[in-house]
């Protein structure tokens, strides 16, 4: 019976009437109501499956690979929790009270996926982190075994950018949906420094290097419209190696957020966006420089809410 | 369709053809190779606008300000030691299959903070070990250039030609409580020599290089007065894929690098007009590059 055509089981098989599926697909942009007859249940369900191949074919015929996609987003992030020490037997620094970071920072992030086929995916992240503060610090401190005495009025520089390049397999066939999985290798470019406002005291930390980042991603159309989606890139790395350092650093990351959008047309979407940015590292550095021993704890905890825009190039 | 109308109209076709292929030797007596029918299906002339992101790391850079000063280190003491945005724009026009220009603006700016770890003199200004210090190195450069394609293929490129490029350097040390400051600015033209190339491995995916560099020890030629010689070599190689006919993407490893070394004759307040100044950078950038007619 699966040897036949299509179209002449369908028309073939009308004994009794029973609707098995209503099935829609953007290229058709309408409603298919098929009914299929037949007597052998075991027989539906293999017309219905066919029919569903058909339908999921037709799908990713209508989409032409490769694709690149690029997103923008805009928003604000704010500052659950940031802790810094800077030497052993120095002050932990809480950003939060202490260092001004109990404001909202703009939050921005740029991206592009290219899309190979339905399976094979790329990812390119260039993420701007900039919490650049000034307050007086209210009790004596010593960062870098320099000191801060109470009532110094201070500026905190916390800059971690960092570019991101993924792949993901998506299993997934639909070209829309996506439930995805990969890798990233990320490189951090931070500058971390803390000054007195007149100038006089100075500690500046400088640290650039790749860390490899597991990577998961999904998109799930609630109609042919509206959808909402996830992206989690997280690693916890207690060797050395694996986190881009040569030294005895325990470091994680963690960035995770939920999504949900609406595509305006075929090329354009908007989406809001809830994330999650934290992560942070503790261990002795082997480039001690001359204002400290070397040794570093450092945690972020960071909750962002972004406006996006994604427009289909090409 | 009978046998007969079928003969004659394949007849018609085949003296027609003939006509036409006379017609073609009447221009031109060597026959029509496929470079020539692949330009004659591009309309000149043509611009495409590129726009390049991504980061810069130095590997390199040091600088001396009047003679008997300190030579500074930018990486090991300037907190060049991390990496920065690069970004690229550039235009260009292709008046026929030959001939080509390029327009380019290059922003790059170095801006820093760290406490030098030892006794330094700039222009004769005096930073003592342990003062907390602003480095900038904001050396944005415009240039110009005109490229002849040897290759006459439309897609494909072996040029050669020259660039004038406009230096526009701000290069400054402070100390972070404001109470010294070492400024020096330097504007001027730097002719280049250039050549870029771009071959296709199939149908989409291509490979290419671009290279200006020039090497003057002539003051004239390095657009200055001043005894000065001066190095540049902005080398890259990239590989790309045409996304259609209007649109590609590329991945493009560069090398940015020169210096100059000399003394100026425009000696200002600070210093005796001496410099040496040296820098070598590696960039990773992806690029668009969009066909606008």
């Amino acid at each position: 019976m699966l040897k036949m055509p299509l179209k002449n089981r369908v028309l073939k098989s009308f004994l009794s009437a029973l609707a098995l599926s209503v099935i829609t697909t953007p290229a058709f942009a309408e409603e298919i109501e098929i009914e299929v007859n037949t007597a052998e249940p075991n027989a539906r369900q293999e017309v219905r499956e066919e029919i569903e191949i058909i339908i999921e074919k037709e799908k990713q015929d209508s989409v032409s690979y490769p694709r690149l996609f690029a997103n923008a987003e805009l928003g604000f992030v704010g500052v659950l929790g940031h802790s810094i020490q800077f030497s052993k037997n120095n002050s932990t620094i809480d950003y939060v009270k202490e260092g001004g970071q109990d404001n909202l920072f703009n939050l921005a992030k740029l991206s592009l996926d290219l899309e190979l086929d339905p399976h094979h995916k790329v990812v390119f992240l260039y993420q701007p982190l900039t919490f650049d503060t000034r307050a007086v610090i209210e009790r004596d401190i010593t960062v870098d075994n320099v000191s801060f005495p109470s009532g110094t009025p201070m500026s905190f520089l916390y800059d971690f950018p960092f570019f991101r390049g993924s792949y993901l397999y998506d299993f997934d066939p639909d070209p829309k949906q996506e439930l995805a999985a990969g890798i990233s290798l990320q490189l951090r470019d931070a500058v971390i420094e803390f000054a007195s406002l007149n100038g006089e005291k100075f500690v500046s930390n400088r640290n650039v290097g790749p860390v490899p980042i597991l990577k998961f991603r999904s998109k799930h159309y609630f109609d042919e419209k509206f959808w909402w989606g996830s992206e989690v890139d997280g690693f916890y790395a207690p060797i050395s190696v694996l986190n881009g350092s040569t030294t005895d650093v325990i470091g994680s990351i963690l960035d995770a957020n939920v999504r949900a959008g609406w595509d305006i047309n075929d090329q354009n979407a908007v989406f809001i966006n809830l994330r999650y940015i934290g992560g942070g590292a503790v261990g002795t550095s082997d480039n001690p420089k001359a204002q400290g021993d070397g040794f570093n704890e450092n945690w972020l905890h960071t909750l962002g809410l972004t406006l996006g825009v994604r427009t289909g190039l090409f | 369709m009978s046998t007969l109308s079928f003969i004659s109209r394949l007849g018609g076709a085949a003296l027609g053809a003939l006509i036409l292929s006379f017609s073609a030797g009447a221009v031109s007596a060597e026959p029509v190779s496929t470079e020539q029918v692949s330009t004659e299906t591009v309309t000149y002339p043509r611009l495409f606008a590129n726009a390049e992101l991504g980061f810069l790391s130095v590997l390199n850079h040091t600088i001396q300000q009047s003679r008997n000063n300190s030579t500074i280190d930018y990486v090991k003491e300037g907190g060049q030691d991390n990496l920065f945005n690069l970004a690229k724009l550039s235009l260009d026009l292709e008046f026929d299959p030959h001939h080509k220009a390029v327009f380019l603006y290059q922003p790059l700016t170095l801006s820093t903070r760290a406490v030098i770890e030892r006794d330094v003199t700039i222009n004769n200004i005096d930073f003592p070990s342990g003062t907390p210090m602003t480095f900038l190195y904001d050396f944005p450069f415009f240039r110009g250039s005109y490229l002849y394609d040897f290759d006459p293929d439309p897609k494909q490129e072996l040029a050669a030609g020259v660039s004038l490029q406009l230096r526009d350097a701000v290069i400054e040390f402070a100390s972070l409580n404001g109470e010294k400051l070492v400024s020096s600015r330097n504007v001027g033209p730097v002719p280049i020599l250039k050549f870029r190339s771009k071959h296709y491995i199939d149908e989409k995916f291509w490979w290419g290089s671009e290279l200006d560099g020039f090497y003057a020890p002539i003051s004239v030629l390095n657009g200055s007065d001043n005894d000065v010689i001066g190095a540049i070599l902005d080398a890259n190689v990239r590989a790309g894929w045409d996304i259609d006919a209007q649109n590609a993407m590329f991945i493009n490893l560069r090398y940015l690098g020169g210096g100059s070394v000399g003394t100026s004759k425009d000696v200002n307040d600070q210093g005796d007009g001496f410099s040496d100044n040296w820098f070598h950078t590696a960039g990773l950038t992806l690029g668009l590059r969009t066909g606008l007619f």
